[in-house]
This record gives structure tokens, C-alpha cells and sequence, in this order.
């Protein structure tokens, strides 16, 4: 006799005792702290901290953790988090230009005023695995520290700016409150600082593609790396009573700032345009592919006629964003087997009137 | 105004708001009607009970609401300030929420938002306070949320009152959602509900 | 009883969600349900379940949740599926709700894909868990499209598509997420319901919420509300049916899952609504499946 499955209580507890042992490894080896994966996996965890949204390099570190090493699982862990943190308020908004500067590179001019700052950099390491590491890599040789003074500078593009050769923002979008998609549904077409945050928590790897497609002729938009700087900014909070700012701390962020041909429009004449993208931490492949695509979304604005992907808004928006897509990918394991059946009865029924048909097509002929 | 003149809000915001915004969803979802309060708050005057309950469970600082000239001091002001940190929108027309004597409903409806045809929630919800719902005349209310017809009669309505919401039905799906609030109860006429004016 | 103290050290509001997110959908259900049919966008919060688990239908139900409340949760029809039991499991743990298996006694039910099959009565409300609300989505990819459309009553492209259906394959080939129109006004998506679900949407006793938490949009029929399946007069909407009762409880008119039995692909039809099925088994009913083993 049939009985149904039942237990599926005692199964999941059971999958979740498993998880927690494969998640430990071999009880042998030593358990990783916390505070190994923030200074050693520093990469890892800044991309969970800014595609997940929120700044705290041990709480990313922790889900990295429990993620198993799973970017995408440890970035859902943080946001799922975040949203249940009550909100005080809204920062002042960050000054990148006044940036202790890290590294800073301009790809456009061989010098600066400010001077270019290699910092710290895998650009040009030779991809050789280092086999020191696997044995105990002691520690590294001193390099010459910058901390300091660490040094400030004016963005490489306001230096064009004054030219005119550069676009200037419009000021009417740097007076407007900037939205914010994790309290207001999202709307079509969207402002540029809406579009610019959907973008900053996007996939990484997502963009990184949609990027490319741009410099391989999906809507070529001539990009130079105008700037790319990383460092710590000051976060300054104004609470209602005081009237004024007080800085509640420093964050490490990476900005990038593409520099992009324009052939002038009938109102604009032809000058360099902007793509700009921002990480938390250190970021700056996607920082860089952010500001790709969000010059190449910048189409409709710019008078640009639209042919690929990167310049479809509703298409680059509506699927950049991983906790969203991995959810709705993986959740086709669970079970869909009502909507399988009401499928195969239709199957079955449309098999049959073929074979009627066929049956009488061929009676019909042998009459 | 200080702080030591403020009322309390709900005993148990969390609880109470839940419940109240059952009491809420019910009576949209069923016309006409009339539900009794399952809690109540302290109501600084000239306020109602039902007119708290709704403010204190919908109210956050995301929803500017207005409020009539006869119910705006700043005891309510402040009172809805403290407990919902929602702010008062002088401008009728941005107003989200709006709360009113029974007797301007017909002068305060012409000027609630009524949504786009894009985006119909976009409208306001009114909510008029009234001194009960056992009065004559009335309209009888069909549509969605009533399985045949339901028989409605909040106190203080006038023909101009009932006419203002035939009209407002009229714009379906654009449209202003009524919450009538009595003294110990509420029942609410959306806008997809269809009016009939009864003889008194 | 605003927090609750959690076993792992972990205080969450009632509910899980803060009451600002919570207000914020209330309001948008308030909207869903003046509009019945409209799809309301609401900002959606990142829940701790992924997305496609049902985060929409978490979120409504969160925000409509009270402490009296008896909660039912089913996946599939069934309340004893892992995604079931995971949510029913959340609810119980964050809000401290009673929960039920059994309809009937049940005031607010959370499903994914199924309706139950005995009616719903007024008291209750049903929350259905949403992955596309956009009827329109599969014709018209573009959100500022099909709003336009929805915004004009332009219907036309679905009633294309179903008569192309018609004269591929002499028939309708939908049979989930059947598109209804909600009192004359909006098209609108079930859910990936089977068809054989749609008759109970319509002029149902019960509240019906939906809820979709990556596509951020709620929507609601009021209780009463007539709920239309699409069709033309040559072809008028029909529901599946089936050549057998169920196996267990012999009845002839649910909705029911194949259950392949062994590697010879012998098969047996069991209702989906596995609470509609033990109840009529308590009440003596057989299917063929059981006097067989007898």
C-alpha cells in the first residue's frame, strides 16, 4: 500500500546537522577565526560588504564563514540582516575627493597633479603560484608605509572639467535626494541615482560581462580609465538637533571615474563623458565594469540610439541584482510537481489527438 | 507643547497595531461593514477612536497627512509627530492620508489625489470621522467584498456626501478609499464599491 | 510580547519584520484590495529565506499576522513538503502562532501552487506565494509596457496568444497560471495554481492576498469578487479532470499527483490536498489503492 512521504520536518534538521559538519570540514584541521578571513580574504569580504550593502568587514567576514566561502550565499546572509536593522538616518554624502588616498591611477594622463599611486596592486604580480604560501609564508617583507600622511587630491576629471571638455554633472541631480531601492518600489525608467545603486549592489560578475560586451562593439562607448582611486572617506552624520556634521567614522571605498568619447548631440557639443562606479572596500574590477555600464545605460539621455544590452535599462536593472537571480534560479528545486502534472495530462491529451489524427488521416487515405 | 502633555499611544504597539490593521483590512475587504475596534488608544480631542486607531496602526514617516481645519491643533500634530513620525502636509493634494469631520466629505474629496492610471495606489485614503453608524437613509452598497448587497448608513452623510462618492466610484480603478471611523468601531467603502442612495 | 527571545540569543520583532516594513505593506495591501486585481509595487524586503521561497507570500503574511491567529502552511497542496515545513516552522518561531494542518480550523493559510479543495470560509484569509505577478510578463517582457497596458485595458496580445493556442493545437494550452480577469477590470495572474484551482478564486467566502518578493508586488480579491477565467464562446474554459479517483480516499474531484510506484513505472493518483485526503480517509472513505492492499 501507498503511504505518503511524510517527515519532511526530521529531513530538513537531519540536511542541517549535514551542512553544519561539511560546513566545519575535518575536525583536524584548525577552525578558521573570523579575524582570518577579514585580514587574509580582505577581497572576499569587501565584495559581500558592497553587494550586500552594508559596511562592517567582520560581520561579512561571518558570513563568509557560514557561507562556506559562497559569495553570493554570504552577501544573501548580509542583506537578509540588514533588513532588520532599525535606520537612524541618512549620512552626509561621502567626499570622494577628499579621499586618503590608497592607490590612485590615472590611465588617461602619465602624470597628475597628486601623482599616481600604485598602492596596493595584483596589476602587475606575475600570476605564479606562490608555493611559499602553502607552507607557513611567515611574514612579508616591509613595504614603505604611507599611513602616515597619507595623501589627498582632486579628482583627475575636474582638472578637465574646467576646460569644458567634461561633462559636470547636472547640479539639479546633485540637489535631489538620492532614492533609495531597498524602502521605494522600483520604477521605470529610473534616475540616474537610483540606476547607480541597483548597479553599486549588482553582480559583479554580471557587469563584468555587460562591460565587455561594451568594449568588444555592443554599443562601444570608447571608455579610458579617467581615475580609479581607493582609500578611506570620512562618514559624517548631521542629527537634526545639533545643526551641524560630526564624522562617525572612515570607509574604504574604491571609486572609478571612465572618461568616454562623445560625439555631441544637437544641443550638446562634442566633449568626454562620464561613467562612474563605486564599491565598498577594495573593488575595482567592479567599480570599473559598474562604470561602463552605467555610461552605456546612459543612452537615452545622450541622444544615443539603443542596440545592445548593456544600454536596456529595464534588462541590465531588472536582472543584475544576485540574491534576486539565484533565488529564482535554484528555487526550481523545489517542487514543482502540481504544475508538472497539470503539464503532462496536457502532454498526454495533445499526444493522443495526434495519434488520432494521424490513425484517421491514415484511414482516410487507405479509403 | 512638552512632552509631559502628550497621550499615550497604543499599550502594546506591536500587538495593537497588528489587530488594528486586521480590524482595518477587514472592513476594505468587506464593505459597509462595520467592525467594532479591537483595541483603543487615548484620544487627545477632537479626535475619535477609530480615527487613532487607523492613524496610529498606518501612519509612519513615509505618509504626509492633512488634516481638516476643525481637527488640526497641535496637540493631534504633535500627538501623531511622537507616535508615528509621520509629518502634517498643509497641501490637501499630497496628502496620503486625510482626516476629516463627516461633514466635509464632499469638499475634501474633490481635492485628495486619485492616483494615475499607471498607478492607481497612488491615491489618498480619506478617513472621516463620524458619530456612529445606526442612522436613517443610508446608500446600499454592492461589488467587490459583499457577497450581495449590504445596507450602510454612517451617521452625518448628506445627499452632497453620498453624490461625492458615487462620483468617486465612477473613476474606478482611480479613486479615493474611504475609512468612515466611529467612535468604537469603522467600516471603510473603497473605491470599487458601488452606491445606491436609500430614502431616509 | 514585541520581542521574542530566541533560542540562538536573537531578538526579532513579532513577526520578524519591523513595523515600519510592516506599515508599509499594510498600506499596500489596503491599495491591492480597493483595486482588486492591480498589482501594487511595494518595496519589498530581503527576508531570511531566498528568493522563489516565497518571500512575497512571508512578507503578507508577516504583516497581516496577529497572535491569535492559526496558521496553515502548504506547498503543492501538501503541508508536510520541506518548504511547508520550513516556513510553518519560521512562523512558529518568530511569531509564536498556533499552526494547524487542517483547513478548515486554519484563519490565515500560506500556499504555494495549490488552492485547498474544501471551500474557504469567511473568517479565513489565503496568502498565495507569487514568482511572476505580471500576467502580461511572457508576451510583453517590459514592466513599462505591460503597465501601460494594464493602465488602458489593452488585453488584446493575451486574447492573441490563447486563440493561437486554439488553432496550434484545437485547445487552450495553458494549464497553470491560467490568466483571470478580476471584477471586469485586470487581468490577472494566479499564480502557478493549476487551472483546475481557478473556479474556487472566483466569488470566493475567503480573503485572497498575493504576494511576489522579488518582483516586489502585492495584490488581492476580495471576498465575493468575480474572478473570470479567459476563454472565447467556441472554446469555453474547462479544468482538468482525471480518468481515476485518488488511490487512497477515492475521490473523483480533486486535484491529483501521479505517484510513480516502482521501476516498471506502475502509477497511482493521490489527491495533492493531502489534509482533504486524510480527513476523508478519518471519515471512511477508500480509494482504490486501499481496499486493494486489504
Amino acid at each position: 500500500m501507498y503511504v505518503a512521504v511524510k517527515g519532511g520536518e526530521r529531513a530538513i534538521d537531519n540536511a542541517h546537522r549535514l551542512l553544519a559538519e561539511d560546513r566545519r570540514g575535518k575536525t583536524s584541521t584548525p577552525d578558521l577565526t573570523v579575524d582570518q578571513i577579514r585580514e587574509q580574504m580582505k577581497l572576499a569580504v569587501d565584495r559581500v560588504m558592497t553587494e550586500g550593502s552594508v559596511y562592517d568587514p567582520d560581520l561579512a567576514a561571518l558570513a563568509l564563514k557560514q557561507a562556506r566561502g559562497d559569495m553570493i550565499e554570504a552577501i544573501f546572509l548580509v542583506r537578509a540582516y540588514r533588513t532588520t536593522l532599525a535606520r537612524f538616518g541618512s549620512s552626509l554624502p561621502v567626499e570622494t575627493g577628499s579621499m586618503k588616498i590608497d592607490r590612485r591611477i590615472s590611465a588617461a594622463f602619465k602624470d597628475v597633479p597628486g601623482g599616481q599611486i600604485l598602492g596596493p596592486t595584483f596589476d602587475y604580480t606575475h600570476r605564479l603560484i606562490d608555493f611559499k604560501l602553502a607552507a607557513d609564508g611567515g611574514d612579508p617583507e616591509e613595504a614603505i608605509s604611507m599611513d602616515d600622511a597619507m595623501p589627498q587630491a582632486r579628482h583627475v576629471l575636474d582638472l578637465l572639467a574646467g576646460e569644458g571638455l567634461v561633462e559636470t554633472p547636472e547640479a539639479s541631480q546633485d540637489q535631489a535626494p538620492p532614492g533609495d531601492i531597498t524602502r521605494t518600489p522600483v520604477e521605470f525608467p529610473m534616475d540616474r541615482s537610483t540606476r547607480l545603486q541597483s548597479l553599486a549592489r549588482g553582480d559583479e560578475g554580471f557587469l563584468l560581462a555587460l562591460g565587455y560586451s561594451t568594449q568588444r562593439g555592443y554599443a562601444r562607448t570608447h571608455p579610458f580609465a579617467g581615475e580609479i582611486r581607493v582609500g578611506r572617506v570620512a562618514v559624517e552624520f548631521q542629527p537634526e538637533e545639533l545643526g551641524f556634521p560630526i564624522q562617525i567614522g572612515e570607509m574604504e571605498m574604491t571609486e572609478c571615474n571612465m572618461i568616454n568619447q562623445f560625439q555631441g548631440s544637437k544641443t550638446v557639443p562634442p566633449q568626454f563623458t562620464r561613467g562612474y562606479g563605486i564599491a565598498l572596500g577594495h573593488g575595482e574590477r567592479k567599480a570599473m565594469a559598474m562604470a561602463l555600464v552605467d555610461r552605456s545605460l546612459r543612452a537615452g539621455e545622450l541622444g544615443e540610439e539603443r542596440t545592445a544590452p548593456s544600454q536596456d535599462e529595464e534588462f541590465v536593472l531588472s536582472h543584475c541584482d544576485n540574491v534576486q537571480a539565484t533565488g529564482f534560479v535554484e528555487h526550481l528545486k523545489l517542487p514543482h510537481y502540481v504544475d508538472f502534472q497539470s503539464e503532462l495530462n496536457l502532454v498526454r491529451k495533445m499526444r493522443r489527438q495526434v495519434e488520432d489524427g494521424i490513425a484517421f488521416a491514415g484511414k482516410e487515405a487507405a479509403e | 507643547m512638552s512632552l509631559t502633555d502628550l497621550a499615550p499611544g497604543f499599550a502594546d504597539p506591536v500587538r495593537d497595531a497588528a489587530v488594528s490593521f486586521r480590524t482595518i483590512l477587514d472592513a476594505m475587504a468587506r464593505p459597509g461593514d462595520v467592525k467594532s475596534l479591537p483595541v483603543t488608544a487615548p484620544v487627545p480631542a477632537p479626535f475619535n477612536a477609530a480615527a487613532i486607531c487607523v492613524a496610529l496602526s498606518l501612519l509612519d514617516p513615509d505618509t504626509p497627512y492633512w488634516l481638516a481645519p476643525d481637527l488640526r491643533n497641535d496637540r493631534i500634530i504633535g500627538h501623531f509627530s511622537f507616535h508615528t513620525g509621520a509629518p502634517f502636509e498643509a497641501d490637501i493634494h499630497k496628502a496620503q492620508f486625510a482626516f476629516f469631520p463627516v461633514a466635509d466629505l464632499a469638499r475634501v474629496m474633490k481635492d485628495l489625489s486619485i492616483g494615475t492610471d499607471e498607478y492607481p495606489d497612488r491615491s489618498a485614503t480619506a478617513i472621516a470621522l463620524v458619530p456612529g453608524f445606526d442612522s436613517a437613509g443610508g446608500v446600499r452598497l454592492a461589488g467587490p467584498g459583499i457577497e450581495t448587497t449590504c445596507d450602510f448608513a454612517p451617521g452625518g452623510m448628506t445627499t452632497d456626501a453620498w453624490n461625492a462618492l458615487e462620483r468617486n466610484a465612477m473613476l474606478f480603478p482611480l479613486g479615493v478609499d474611504t475609512i468612515f471611523a466611529g467612535p468604537d468601531s469603522l467600516a471603510a467603502i473603497p473605491r470599487s464599491t458601488r452606491l445606491t442612495q436609500l430614502e431616509a | 510580547m514585541s520581542t521574542e527571545t530566541q533560542d540562538d540569543g536573537l531578538e526579532y520583532n513579532f513577526a520578524y519584520l519591523d513595523e515600519q516594513t510592516k506599515r508599509m505593506i499594510r498600506r499596500a495591501l489596503l491599495k491591492a484590495v480597493a483595486v482588486p486585481g492591480y498589482q501594487v509595487p511595494f518595496a519589498g524586503r530581503e527576508m531570511p529565506m531566498p528568493y522563489g521561497w516565497g518571500t512575497g507570500g512571508i512578507q503578507v503574511t508577516a504583516s497581516i499576522l496577529e497572535p491569535d491567529d492559526v496558521l496553515k502552511v502548504i506547498d503543492q497542496g501538501a503541508d508536510d513538503t520541506t518548504n511547508a515545513v520550513s516556513i510553518r516552522k519560521f512562523f512558529q518561531r518568530v511569531a509564536g502562532v498556533a499552526t494547524t494542518e487542517k483547513t478548515e480550523g486554519a484563519t490565515l493559510i500560506q500556499t504555494r501552487h495549490r488552492i485547498p479543495e474544501m471551500p474557504l470560509h469567511e473568517g479565513q484569509i489565503l496568502v498565495y506565494q507569487v514568482p511572476i505577478p505580471e500576467p502580461l510578463r511572457f508576451l510583453e517582457p517590459r514592466e513599462t509596457e505591460t503597465r501601460k497596458m494594464h493602465a488602458l485595458e489593452e488585453y488584446g496580445l493575451m486574447h492573441v496568444k490563447l486563440y493561437e493556442d486554439i488553432a496550434r493545437h484545437g485547445h487552450i494550452a495553458t494549464t497553470y497560471a491560467y490568466p483571470v480577469k478580476v471584477n471586469d477590470r485586470y487581468i490577472m495572474d494566479p499564480s502557478p495554481t493549476p487551472k483546475f484551482d481557478n473556479p474556487k478564486m472566483n466569488r470566493c467566502a475567503a480573503l485572497q492576498l498575493f504576494g511576489a518578493g522579488r518582483e516586489k508586488r502585492i495584490y488581492a480579491v476580495p471576498p465575493y469578487t468575480d474572478v473570470v477565467s479567459l476563454d472565447f464562446e467556441d472554446h469555453p474554459f474547462e479544468i482538468q479532470a482525471w480518468d481515476n479517483p485518488c488511490s487512497l480516499c477515492g475521490e473523483t474531484n480533486s486535484f491529483l499527483d501521479e505517484v510513480i510506484m516502482d521501476d516498471q513505472g506502475t502509477r497511482m493518483f493521490v489527491c495533492s490536498d493531502t489534509d482533504h485526503c486524510t480527513t476523508r480517509q478519518q471519515q471512511g472513505y477508500q480509494g482504490p489503492g486501499q481496499e486493494a492492499a486489504e
